[in-house]
């Protein structure tokens, strides 16, 4: 009986049953795709080698110009990729045209280029406000046919991304659930793209991420001259939430409570050399910044750090700063000032490294320690694991991009001294410091007449000593029983 | 075939009282330090053991049966009731103590062997609920073991296990005399100190000394012959290389890092860095090490810059507690309160609380300066009993301390100082922590106040907290 009278009351206001759409799919769905990749992952244990290849699918959308954007992470190592449009019987080949693996996002080709007859250009909407209605549209497992989940913008934030594991940027989370094959597809409010589905938190019910339009124009503003730079390198380390003690306050000199003190800027930050320990920054451009290191971001409370991790590389960001009780404003160039030790996931082709005389060597990464499996930040080596966090406050190693690590010997008779020093991290070679794998490459490549090829680790005093010329002259027959082919590969600037 | 099990477990089981008044059950009623909040206590547990009677009123048991414990007691024969014993001397090096009955009783005193070698046949002694069983061992090999509560190297005699556990401190008799004393067991295993180590002990207990010396140094083989050649011009070397030569050391001003250690006190040491121990067979040099006595040299055959020499020196015995990163067992823990923050110099016992996996689970800049920081002592935040006044420092924990006002602190003595300094200066105290730098700023004019405070709202002994002098 109850039943009858909702379905009569639904009969005759029609209208306040339906949900209110926040857009028309119709308009909009001949510009949503399929993506398939077929990817193989290079091996950090064995770099020259790759994992068993794996198929997998996202989804993506039109922006014009025939490209088609998605998340990095859909087509990261994809050795086959294709797109099939919604309504459509094949799927084309793509290209990615720009990848930036720190903000997870990609910018995908499609040859020819009548293929987009018939798509529209989809059109990025603004910064959504909190309880918006937003629509996510994409290809989620479960499936084949395009699919469409309602959620409301629940929370906006400045956390991490999943995809590189260590870069933070603005995202917003909504109470729809993402689930994979919906990475890439675009997030709509009223017809318009507000976010890119990104990721999900698996340990909570119906909780997505989505990454925000100014997140995405930034990205397509810095790939305007052909090149993709990514984000400005933070590199400064505050103590959070010090100034909401009135003591701290008053031992600063502050009368208000207002800023953060830095307790520290690395060296390759582009803020090194402007930016002092014990500064209080109370200003970031025109935002006034609050003892919980937040400003007041388009009506949200969000990081500081939102408004340069925005901006280009090739741009400044003005900070008011408190120095010994005087006021100072500082126009800070965001380039870095050095290269370094990156702490997220690496996306290169393959691993860089050097195989010699069976002896493997390769670079510390977040990529390596992941040889360890899911609890890696355990369990592996303390020593790389302690690298890994806080190298850039080891002396040794603060001023090095590249850590070299011996990561395996391949076992013969001419190398066994070197098999207990197998996970530790290269210091010297015949009493030369190792800052990169290049500079190893070349010192390897350049016996001349030496006999004797000494290795120092670090943290260890006993050196190893090997016959350099047995090393060299065994190098090609320990490649073949092992089946290392190349010997060495060096990405650009290792 | 039942009545064959039996008859064969009877062969292993042999009910015996020839030995029931000289092995007695004691009980340890152990209450130790929770490490990661050393201010408090963990729950009483208790631990059964036997005991060896070594004299009319003196037990010998295991020292980590003993370790942190609060009472004792013993129960003898027919008793009614347990007798309470005291803890009369242990020697955690030892890895034994000796306990005290508040009277002499009509226990009868066991002799100790002379020594115990491989393939022996042996007895070990086990008493449980009051039935003194007997289980047929042969002793397969000896080797040398460190202790989580002594960190010293000691050789034990190793014997199949045969799947029956056994109690803590369970006596090994050859024929009559006790050769050994069951001090660890694992799965498949049961690690016994030989009697040459318990009568070492026996003997500077009733000297009234503790003498199982170090000799402070890190070594390494040199298996590989290129290294010999190239490094140690001597291609045909055998030793053991020194890898470091601890501050405490005998040899700090002698022995270098590189050197070769060839001999000791005339014993060649192998390429595999092993000595031959009579009767025990090949041992690393730890086998030899509990032999040494603060009282008489030891000589040490070196390789150095080509040459061979001569180096001799007495070691000196200390336990783990006067290690940089100690080991401290039943002593206080280093530790005091100040603003309501808990400033704690590191311990092993911290770090082996974090369970068998310590080395995953602990704090990594703490597990990293134990093993391979610079080898001195770390002051570091242990806990913050929160309150408005610091409340902001709470994500410090398990920090370390780097500077106070700019001056370098090594300790919690040093730190102490540096505080007091900054008191009678009427200064605040600001403190650098790391790796991740960041500053602690104490305000020490209301530290009595903040004393009280922390005190009554977190039930915390006000002996904890510092006040300055």
């Amino acid at each position: 009986m109850i039943k009858f009278i909702s379905i009569l009351w639904c009969m005759v206001f029609l209208a306040a049953c339906e949900p209110k759409k926040s857009f028309e799919l119709d308009e909009v769905r001949r510009s949503v795709f399929k993506i398939y990749v077929v990817s193989a992952d290079p091996s950090y244990v064995q770099p020259w080698q790759f994992d068993n290849e794996r198929s997998s699918s996202g989804s993506g959308f039109y922006i014009g110009g025939n490209r088609i954007m998605t998340n990095a992470h859909v087509v990261a190592h994809g050795k086959v990729i294709r797109v099939q449009r919604d309504g459509d019987a094949n799927s084309e080949p793509a290209k990615v045209e720009f990848i930036a693996h720190d903000a997870d996002l990609a910018i995908l080709q499609v040859e020819p280029a009548d293929y987009f007859k018939g798509s529209k250009t989809l059109e990025f909407g603004d910064f959504p406000k909190l309880q918006s209605k937003v629509a996510t549209v994409g290809y989620p497992t479960g499936g084949e046919q395009i699919s469409v989940t309602q959620g409301i913008v629940s929370r906006i934030g400045f956390r991490r991304y999943v995809h590189s594991g260590f870069d933070e940027h603005l995202l917003i989370q909504v109470d729809s659930a993402i689930n994979p094959g919906n990475s890439g597809g675009p997030v709509f409010l009223n017809n318009r793209v507000v976010g890119v589905a990104f990721q999900a938190n698996t340990s909570a019910e119906n909780t997505g991420y989505i990454i925000p339009t100014l997140v995405v124009r930034r990205f397509l503003k810095d790939i305007e001259d052909g090149v993709y730079d990514g984000h400005p390198v933070d590199g400064i380390i505050i103590g959070e939430d010090l100034l909401s003690d009135a003591n701290i306050r008053k031992h600063y000199g502050l009368e208000s409570s207002v800023g953060v003190v830095v307790s520290d800027v690395t060296e390759y930050a582009p803020y090194q050399g402007l930016l002092h320990a014990n500064d209080i920054i109370t200003h970031v451009d025109e935002y006034e910044i609050g003892v919980d290191g937040k400003i007041d971001f388009r009506g949200e409370r969000l990081s500081f750090k939102t408004i340069a991790d925005l901006k280009l590389k090739s741009e400044s960001v003005k900070l008011t700063v408190l120095r010994s009780k005087q006021s100072l404003v500082i126009e800070i160039p965001l380039m870095n000032k050095k290269e370094h030790y990156y702490r997220g996931n690496l996306f290169h082709n393959r691993p860089s490294y050097i195989v010699y005389g069976g002896l493997v060597f390769s670079l510390l990464s977040r990529n390596y320690l992941e040889g360890w499996g899911k609890k890696w930040y355990r369990r592996a080596p303390l020593h790389l694991r302690y690298l890994h966090y806080y190298g850039f406050k080891v002396p040794r190693f603060q001023d090095q991009k590249d850590i070299v690590v011996l990561s395996d010997v391949l076992v013969d008779e001419i190398n066994t001294a070197a098999q207990s020093q197998v996970e530790s991290v290269l210091d010297q070679v015949n009493s030369e410091k190792i800052t990169s794998l290049k500079q190893l490459h070349n010192i390897l490549g350049a016996r001349g007449e030496e006999q004797v090829l000494e290795l120092k680790f670090w943290r260890s005093h006993k050196p190893v000593v090997m016959d350099w010329s047995n090393l060299e002259s065994a190098d090609p027959r320990i490649n073949e029983t092992y089946g290392v082919d190349p010997e060495y590969f060096l990405n650009e600037g290792a | 075939m039942i009545l064959y099990l039996i008859v064969l477990a009877s062969s292993f089981i042999i009910a015996s009282n020839s030995k029931a008044d000289s092995i007695v059950r004691i009980k340890s009623f152990v209450q130790k330090v929770d490490e990661r909040t050393p201010w408090k206590r963990e729950q009483v547990r208790t631990i059964s053991s036997n005991a060896l009677v070594i004299d009319k009123d003196l037990l010998l048991v295991s020292s980590k049966v003993v370790d942190q414990s609060t009472f004792l007691e013993a129960y003898l024969g027919q008793d009614a009731s347990p007798r309470t014993l005291k803890l009369e001397y242990l020697d955690n090096n030892a890895q034994l103590a000796i306990l005290k009955l508040p009277k002499p009783s009509d226990l009868v005193p066991l002799t100790f062997a002379e020594n115990v070698k491989p393939n022996q046949r042996v007895e070990v002694k086990n008493l449980r609920n009051n039935r003194l069983e007997t289980l047929k061992k042969t002793i397969r090999e000896f080797r040398t073991i460190r202790s989580r509560t002594s960190f010293y190297p000691l050789p034990v005699m190793v014997m199949a296990k045969g799947g029956r556990s056994v109690m803590n401190s369970a006596p090994i008799f050859c024929q009559k005399k006790v050769c050994g004393l069951v001090i660890h067991q694992n799965e498949r295993e049961l690690l016994a100190l030989p009697s040459p180590v318990i009568r070492k002990f026996l003997n500077n207990y009733r000297s009234n000394i503790k003498d199982f010396a170090k000799m402070g140094i890190a070594t390494r083989t040199i298996p590989d012959s290129l290294f010999r050649k190239v490094k140690l011009k001597n291609a045909d070397l055998k030793g053991l290389w020194i890898e470091r030569v601890f501050r405490h050391s005998a040899f700090r001003n002698t022995l270098k890092v590189g050197d070769v250690v060839t001999q000791v006190d005339g014993i060649p040491i192998d390429r595999q860095g092993y000595l031959e121990i009579e009767p025990w067979g090949k041992l690393p040099l730890s086998g030899y090490t509990w032999k040494l006595s603060s009282t008489k040299p030891i000589e040490l055959n070196v390789w150095r810059d080509g040459k061979e020499m001569s180096i001799k020196a007495k070691p000196s015995a200390f336990e783990g507690g006067m290690d940089p990163i100690p080991l401290l067992n039943g002593r206080k823990r280093p530790f005091i309160i100040i603003n309501g923050i808990v400033f704690a110099e590191l311990t092993r016992n911290f770090l082996y609380s974090w369970g068998a996996k310590w080395i995953e689970n602990a704090p990594m800049a703490l597990s990293f300066s134990f093993l391979y920081g610079e080898k001195k002592p770390a002051v570091f935040i242990a806990n913050v009993f929160p309150r408005e006044s610091n409340r902001v420092y709470r994500a410090a924990r398990y920090d370390i301390v780097k500077r106070v006002n700019e001056n370098e602190v090594g300790n919690l003595a040093e730190f102490l100082n540096q505080i007091q300094l900054a008191f009678d200066q009427k200064q605040k105290a600001v403190i650098d922590m790391g790796p991740i730098p960041l500053e602690v700023i104490l305000d020490l004019s209301t530290i009595a106040e903040q004393k009280a405070l922390v005190s009554q709202d977190y039930s915390t002994n006000p002996e904890f907290f510092w006040l300055p002098n």
